[in-house]
């Protein structure tokens, strides 16, 4: 269960990709960009399940990279994302790069020295949704795992076999002797997959993103990888942030809920508050496109309360983002209409740690952006 | 991939195999040549025309072409090793005029004239004998006398009278062929075969050194042939019945005849057997053409991964220069370069071959790199802290490199084939035997215009067959180590 | 848009380049250059003329003296070479005129040692030579390829495949010389290269023409229609012809409406880029071989008389006609294949 340690805080994070430009831009002096995240705040705590859930598009990947520093710095716009590593780790990067620690935290940005950057790497890590492409073709399993420790200096090679050893071992794939030595191409999906797990554990980190890492499983094996992923936060007390567009499957495994629209959080809270009692908009369309688990129902054609596409993240509707698509805008009293035209709705509180973006919620309130 | 397996995979396609095959002959041949010969002095040698005379015949087609062959006569005369025959002795004052013949009598059995007759005719004489007079004569199957030196005095104790070299040094047969034609022994040949023969035209086509076997028609006369030698000179005293001619006088004949065909490939028209000059420029076509592709692939494609890693203007910048110096025409640039430093040295050609070739990869290997870069797997390499140069050589090469090695196997015709082209532009190294050179030789001395196919047919065959040999492994090779790449 | 405008950009700067290393390469030469063309000014303005016929000798060779000092000064040619440098490729970009040591017109103004002219009058010569050769090409190759490509690994992609090998192995120029022999001294079908022709008189060039053009097109085709045959591969598997497949099409149909469609900006291209591509490779020496007057046997006859003037022109114009098409090209692209027009 998590602690109350705060152990990644995110502030107003955004990632904004420039796009080539058109002559007609460039005399213009127009620069474009594609806004990928557009001002993400949040704070996971040791031990914690983080959910990201939203459309595809919406900046998920984005977010999860970013806070693992995989995005170049030049395209960080705006924000800090703070790490507090293990006492060790914070040792050395004061030591090395003393500019980037703040207070127990270490601000992810403004690291700059390599040693200092390891610690990181090796806290942080990461496991992808495509268990097809995260592993070197080229490359045996063992050598996959091995892999870390090399880099980080583990220069002993029984060591590294020992470790190997218990990371397969951790992740099911047993007996390890098996499969260490087979190319990925011989392995299933699912059996990938725990490997790209092994090789994010073999580190020993406090802190992992798993990026839809079940997406493109089948459906029998899912289950199978998130007890693994379940187990490591009880055994070892990592935190995971789990991004998904699954939110049935959010609500199983999820503490924590938070439901992006266009690069920006829409929703944040505790996941079956979030799930059983939506407030925002989006998230009630989202809920409502869920399939029903009742098969008596299945066939009722429901109402999925939301219109249009997706817009381009280049062109975010100014106010809301959300208003071209929403319905409670259509319903809504000409005072909040106003509102959702003209200015961006902050995070407003509806609850025990649940916070809504909409003007439906801001009325009473003042903006208060989650700490 | 491992080399075993991929060796496997070409060996399947029926292309792959006689690439290979071909490949493996070419290569020992290569070897062979250079570590079985005096390699260095062989290709001196064959760079200088003027070390061929009297070697092998010249502008020879090879002798499977030619239904039939003339007859080799290799005759070495010394008179003094001769029963002479006395022809005339008698007294004239206080003087003894002789006259003396030497002859010899051999039989010319070819069906075919021969390409032209190397002749070496030296005379030793004492220097108090008086009115010395040389005469050589062939006495033909068909009874008729061919003068071959008209009665000629000689002045001087020891004179080479036909042949190359005096004085010092031994002397060399000369081919009758390349005598002018004012020369005396040329005339006087020509004017004892004129009568016969007729056609005027046919008299300078086929030369002396074909005219002394030929009857009419220009047809070859089988039979048996005489050579005699006669010496006419007086002694002062008495006639006395010593028959030891030779401390008067002796003269050493060298006669041969150079066949209408030469081994496998003929011969050009310095008398250079085409086959040794394929087999001497072998070496020199892998030298060149794998010192420009290593080097272009190595360079092109280092540069293409790493203006896949740079970013922003970075990567603008290096794909402005690659664009910029694709856009640089080769051969006039190598015409200049050649022409203006006028070092014709080879290092200097290949070496701006290299400058120039080497954005062929970029543009291939850069997108592939790119592709490579968007793997989940690179991402997963750099989040557990793999760096830039860890990424690049373990990651991203290792992927790259067995299509480089296609891609070199691929460009290895292209400078053989621009340095054939300076060659034949007169702008090539002249220390190094190429098969362009030799075709321009034979462009030269009009081997097309005189119908000597052979002393270009070979060469550009043999340019031809090197180049197949890697395209053809190349296109092996290609669909086995490229990756599926989407074009755009 | 965009693209075009960098292509534009790249010209100049290519030119640029070129220009400065030729330059550079033969500045020295040039200087000798120019310091003759002094000499036979002096020579003229002094030595010969009336007006100082009776003057003493070494009068006369002081006022040479002076005169020499004098333009070496106007010409710039007592600057540092990275002066002369720019001096020299500024003539160059404005085609200030440079005569030839050997070589002369024939056709324009016949007689005339401008290297510029010399170079012109044999332009047409390639350009009719290489385009009707690519047309023809074309008309071969386009059917061959769709032939080849209708059933990968039949014979008809086998002969190809092995043609377009063959062809890039042999030195064109190499093939000419066979090509001579076998026709016209073997069999005696086409008249010799060593016969006189009227290059101002169309119809004997156009019978000179005949061997050059089959030689070019015998060699070009293979290549070709290979390219063609993996264009329309490539477009084969792609997944909009695999519908259109499974919508019940017939293959002519696909074939015609699909994939020719898709295919033909790349084919085109790929054609005339050979074509504009044998002007500045060895192709272009198949024309001395040939005794063809047009810029290849310029090549050799510039190197064969060391006429640098005249390799420095002839580098300089082939280099700009090259640029000058490829651009043409890219631009010709762009306009056919709507696919690189909307991005
Ligand atoms: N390197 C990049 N350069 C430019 N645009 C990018 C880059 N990476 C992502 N984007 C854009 O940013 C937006 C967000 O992408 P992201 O991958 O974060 O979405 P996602 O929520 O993970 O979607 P999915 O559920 O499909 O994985 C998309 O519009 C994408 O095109
Ligand atoms: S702020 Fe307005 S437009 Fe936006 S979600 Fe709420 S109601 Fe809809
Ligand atoms: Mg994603």
């Amino acid at each position: 269960m998590p602690s109350t340690e705060r152990l990644l805080v995110v502030e107003n994070l955004k990632v904004w990709f420039p796009v080539r430009r058109s002559l007609a831009d460039i005399i213009r002096g127009r620069r474009l960009y594609v806004r990928a995240v557009d001002g993400v705040s949040f704070t996971i705590s040791r031990g914690e399940i983080f959910c990201l859930a939203g459309e595809s598009g919406c900046g998920k990947t984005t977010t999860g990279k970013a806070v693992l520093r995989l995005i170049d710095p030049d395209f960080i716009r705006d924000g800090r994302v703070l790490f507090r590593p293990s006492d060790e780790g914070l040792k050395i990067v004061k030591s090395y790069d003393p500019g980037a620690v703040e207070g127990e935290f270490v601000n992810v940005y403004k690291v700059s020295d390599k040693r200092a950057l390891k610690v990181l790497r090796k806290e942080m890590q990461v496991v992808f949704q495509d268990p097809f492409g995260s592993l070197n073709p080229r490359y045996r399993i063992r050598q996959i795992l091995e892999e870390p420790l090399i880099i980080h200096g583990v220069k002993d090679q029984g060591e590294r076999l020992k470790r190997v050893y218990e990371a397969l071992e951790a992740v099911k794939l047993v007996p390890p002797e098996e499969f260490m030595n087979r190319y990925p191409h011989q392995l299933s999906g699912g059996q990938r997959q725990r490997v790209a797990i092994a090789r994010a554990l073999i580190l020993n980190p406090s802190f992992i993103v798993a990026d839809e890492p079940v997406s493109m499983l089948d459906v029998s094996i899912r289950a199978e990888i998130l007890e693994i992923l379940l187990s490591l936060r009880d055994q070892y007390s990592i935190s995971i942030m789990f991004i998904t567009h699954d939110l049935a499957l959010a609500k199983h495994i999820c503490d924590t809920l938070a439901i992006m629209y266009l690069g920006k959080i829409v929703e944040i809270g505790p996941a079956e508050k979030v799930i059983d009692e939506p407030k925002h908009p989006y998230t009630k369309a989202l809920i409502a496109a869920i399939p029903e688990p009742d098969p008596r129902n299945r066939l009722k054609v429901r109402e999925v309360p939301i219109k249009g596409e997706v817009p381009s993240a280049i062109n975010i509707p100014a106010g809301c983002r959300f208003r071209p698509r929403c319905v409670a805008y259509d319903s809504a009293s000409r005072d909040v209409r106003s509102l959702c035209e003209s200015r961006e709705p902050g995070l407003f509180r509806v609850g025990d740690r649940h916070y809504v973006s909409c003007w439906l919620y801001g009325g009473r309130s003042t903006p208060n952006p989650r700490p | 991939m491992s080399a075993a397996e991929i060796l496997r995979e070409i060996w399947r396609c029926w292309t792959g195999r006689i690439a290979l095959i071909l490949l493996i002959i070419q290569l020992c041949l290569a070897v062979w040549v250079v570590v079985s010969t005096d390699y260095a002095a062989l290709s001196r040698k064959y760079l200088d025309e003027t070390a061929w005379l009297g070697e092998y015949p010249r502008a020879v087609p090879p002798c499977w072409a030619v239904p039939h062959h003339a007859d080799i006569i290799q005759l070495k005369l010394n008179t003094s090793t001769m029963k002479p025959e006395i022809v005339e002795k008698r007294q004239v004052g206080r003087y003894t005029r002789y006259v003396v013949k030497w002859s010899y009598q051999f039989e010319y059995k070819g069906h075919a004239l021969p390409s032209d007759t190397l002749l070496l005719l030296v005379v030793k004489r004492l220097p108090d004998l008086k009115a010395y007079k040389l005469e050589v004569k062939l006495l033909r199957p068909d009874n008729s006398t061919v003068a071959i030196l008209a009665k000629t005095p000689i002045t001087k104790e020891y004179v080479v009278v036909v042949g190359i070299g005096g004085a010092k040094g031994k002397p060399k047969p000369v081919a009758l062929n390349t005598l002018p034609s004012d020369d005396p022994v040329y005339r006087s040949i020509v004017d004892s075969v004129s009568p016969l023969i007729g056609d005027e035209k046919l008299l300078t086509e086929l030369g002396p050194g074909k005219l002394l076997w030929a009857g009419r028609g220009g047809k070859a006369l089988l039979g048996t042939y005489e050579i005699s030698v006669v010496a006419s000179f007086y002694v002062k005293g008495q006639p006395s019945s010593d028959t030891n001619l030779s401390k008067y006088t002796s003269v050493y004949l060298e006669m041969q005849t150079l066949g209408n065909c030469y081994g496998l490939m003929g011969t050009d028209s310095v008398g250079r057997p085409i086959e040794l000059g394929i087999l001497i420029g072998l070496p020199w076509s892998f030298v060149i053409s794998f010192y420009v592709t290593f080097l272009t692939t190595m360079i092109g494609g280092f540069y293409g991964i790493l203006a896949a890693f740079a970013s922003g203007w970075r990567a603008e910048l290096l794909m402005r220069i690659a664009d910029t110096v694709y856009s640089i025409p080769l051969l006039p640039i190598l015409i200049v370069v050649v022409i203006v430093t006028r070092s014709y040295s080879i290092w200097l050609i290949l070496t701006t071959m290299v400058a120039l070739l080497w954005v062929g990869p970029v543009v291939v290997v850069r997108s592939m790199a790119l592709q490579i870069k968007s793997q989940p797997y690179i991402e997963a390499a750099k989040a557990i802290g793999a760096s830039n140069a860890r990424i690049l050589f373990r990651y991203v090469l290792p992927q790259i490199l067995p299509y480089l090695v296609a891609l070199m196997v691929l460009g290895i015709p292209d400078p053989i084939i621009i340095e054939a082209a300076l060659a034949f532009l007169g702008l090539s190294d002249p220390t190094v035997p190429t098969w362009g050179k030799m075709l321009e030789w034979a462009w030269k001395e009009h081997a097309v215009l005189n119908g000597w196919w052979w002393s270009f047919l070979f060469p550009g065959l043999a340019l031809t067959v090197f180049c197949a040999t890697f395209l053809m492994l190349g296109r092996a090779l290609e669909p086995i180590v490229a990756p599926k790449l989407k074009s755009r | 848009m965009r693209w075009i405008i960098s292509k534009l950009l790249t010209i100049p700067i290519v030119l640029l380049v070129v220009i400065l290393i030729l330059v550079s390469l033969t500045s020295s030469i040039l200087d000798q250059i120019m310091m003759k063309q002094i000499e036979i000014e002096i020579r003229r303005s002094v030595i010969t003329n009336p007006q100082y016929a009776n003057l003493p000798m070494e009068q006369k060779m002081k006022i040479a003296e002076r005169m020499k000092e004098e333009l070496i000064k106007a010409l710039g040619l007592d600057k540092p070479w990275y002066v002369k440098v720019f001096m020299y490729a500024y003539s160059l970009l404005t085609f200030k005129p440079i005569y030839a040591r050997v070589l002369t017109t024939r056709i324009i103004d016949p007689g005339s040692p401008n290297a510029y002219l010399i170079v012109l009058e044999r332009i047409p010569f390639t350009v009719v030579l290489f385009t009707t050769s690519a047309i023809i090409t074309l008309c071969l190759a386009i059917p061959l390829g769709l032939l080849a490509a209708r059933k990968p690994g039949g014979l008809i992609d086998k002969i190809i495949s092995a043609w377009s090998i063959f062809s890039i192995s042999m030195p064109w120029w190499w093939v000419a010389m066979v090509m001579i022999w076998l026709f016209c001294y073997e069999w005696r079908i086409f008249p010799g290269p060593e016969h006189e022709t009227d290059w101002a008189n169309p119809i004997s060039v156009a019978q000179r023409a005949a061997l050059p053009v089959i030689t070019v097109v015998m060699m070009s085709t293979g290549v070709v229609a290979y390219r063609i045959r993996s264009i329309l591969l490539d477009i084969l598997t792609e997944d909009f012809i695999t519908t259109a497949r499974a919508k019940g099409l017939p293959e002519r149909m696909i074939l015609r409406r699909y994939v020719l469609r898709v295919a033909a900006p790349p084919i085109v291209t790929i054609v005339l880029l050979s074509i504009v591509l044998s002007i500045v490779s060895g192709a272009i020496i198949t024309e001395a071989v040939f005794n063809w007057y047009g810029i290849g046997l310029l090549f050799w006859d510039a190197v064969v008389a060391n006429d640098i003037p005249v390799v420095l022109v002839l580098v300089y114009i082939s280099t700009l006609l090259y640029l000058l098409t490829r651009f043409a090209l890219d631009i010709l692209y762009t306009y056919l294949d709507p696919r690189i027009r909307r991005a």
